[in-house]
């Protein structure tokens, strides 16, 4: 579900919280953003447990808003997972390891939505990392301009730019009959 | 500005959006994701931090000599690191990987600047590609078979060295790891940074020569690169023809 857009107006002094107190508010919402993005459910809660092993690391001074950093961060290190998936997958292919846990249809699952997905997944992959990121952040998280701006560091006029170029890329590669989604596994 | 995915692929944003996870999947995550972290601890503070007091002028003024010092020779040495992967004539790296603990066949990557590549897989598979001809061959060393294919140049064929060009291009922080190791009997200097999302170590020496990578998380998978640059190759390796003695399997996709 997306984050709603009064959650990123809401202001929490960063050391009210702790991470395992965050985890435990906000670890299902973290670990369904990286399951969105992912379509797996081993590699959502690799980038679920990064996420707030970071924050024990290194806390960030001033948060605006948890649920939004939180579902922000755990968007781009998924991004990340999914280029990283496309990029290694050749050499996993080649070392005869398994790159990643491949997402199988459940008894009752729609094969063509998935497929849908798997192909707007791969698509994504190809993008560049902050039109992806941006992408993901926009469409699938519901933040609104301002507020991608202010998690990622852009300016609102850039972040405008890399959704609409994000957009067009993904339109191109998905019209393209030749880009089939590519397994790794 | 509005910038929407053209109406036609409302299906498949439908798709990404209604990707949710099992209750039971998210429940198993959220207990190990607590249970981890009533373990985890921040990192200690450098011992020297601890060091106030009486020495704290004594460490400041080191400090603060050394400091101009320090950032540019980084900074510096992670650019070397970089121009040798950007200047390269020839690369062979060695590649040791170890998946759940099990170590997987050394494999060899031969690389030159004008687009060949071959991969040495242990000692039975050989895969030639020739990028700028959209051609390779996949080379049966125990049967003496030689399978040719096709790709795409630019596509999919390139992506194997996908990581090389985020290593040329890295401008995110690498940072210095602490100490030195010796790596074939050179002193190696040490970054931390990550690429394609794994903290990723490189060694490289006082010249900024890389000698060796390693990425992974050290549990489920780990891969050790060690690199050899501008070494001449002999240019039969990368040659598409099958090798004496090997039958042609005939043109594959």
């Amino acid at each position: 579900m997306p984050i709603p857009e009064a959650a990123c107006l809401m202001t929490e002094a960063a050391e009210t919280s702790s991470p395992a107190e965050l985890a435990r508010l906000y670890g299902r919402a973290v670990f369904e953003s990286a399951y969105r993005v992912l379509g797996d459910g081993p590699g959502a809660e690799d980038v679920q447990q990064e996420v707030f092993l970071r924050l024990v690391e290194k806390p960030p001074r001033e948060v605006v808003s948890w649920p939004a950093l939180l579902r922000a961060s755990a968007t781009r290190l998924a991004i990340d997972r999914l280029r990283h998936r496309r990029r290694w997958g050749r050499w996993y292919a080649l070392f005869g390891a398994e790159a990643a846990p491949a997402a199988g249809p459940g008894p009752d699952a729609d094969l063509a939505r998935m497929q849908r997905a798997a192909q707007l997944r791969d698509a994504l992959s190809h993008l560049p990392a902050r039109e992806s990121q941006v992408f993901a952040l926009r469409m699938l998280e519901g933040l609104e301009i301002d507020a991608i701006a202010a998690l990622t560091g852009l300016r609102p006029n850039t972040v405008s730019v890399a959704l609409h170029r994000a957009a067009r890329h993904l339109e191109r590669r998905l019209a393209d009959p030749s880009n089939p989604p590519e397994t790794h596994s | 500005m509005t910038t929407t995915l053209d109406p036609r692929y409302d299906a498949h944003l439908a798709a990404l959006r209604e990707t949710i996870p099992s209750a039971a999947s998210a429940d198993a995550a959220q207990h190990r994701l607590v249970e981890r972290l009533s373990h985890a601890r921040t990192r200690p503070a450098p011992r020297y931090a601890r060091l106030a007091g009486a020495t704290a002028a004594a460490c400041a003024f080191v400090a603060i000599a050394l400091l101009p010092m320090l950032v540019s020779r980084d900074a510096i040495a992670f650019a070397d690191v970089q121009r040798h992967f950007r200047e390269f004539s020839t690369l062979v790296m060695t590649i040791d990987q170890t998946v759940a603990g099990t170590p997987m066949p050394r494999n060899t990557v031969s690389a030159t600047r004008a687009g060949q590549v071959r991969v040495d897989i242990g000692s039975d598979l050989s895969v030639v590609l020739d990028s700028t001809r959209g051609a390779g061959v996949s080379l049966l060393h125990a049967p003496k078979q030689a399978a040719p294919f096709a790709f795409v140049p630019g596509g999919t064929g390139d992506e194997s060295l996908d990581w090389l060009e985020e290593l040329r291009s890295f401008q995110g922080q690498a940072a210095r790891l602490p100490g030195t190791r010796v790596i074939g009997g050179e002193t190696a200097h040490g970054w931390a940074l990550e690429l394609g999302g794994h903290r990723t170590e490189l060694w490289a020496n006082a010249d900024g020569l890389p000698l060796s990578m390693s990425l992974g998380d050290g549990a489920s998978m780990t891969m050790a690169f060690g690199f050899a640059f501008d070494q001449p190759l002999d240019p039969a390796r990368f040659s598409l023809d099958p090798p004496a003695g090997y039958q042609s399997l005939g043109a594959e996709d």
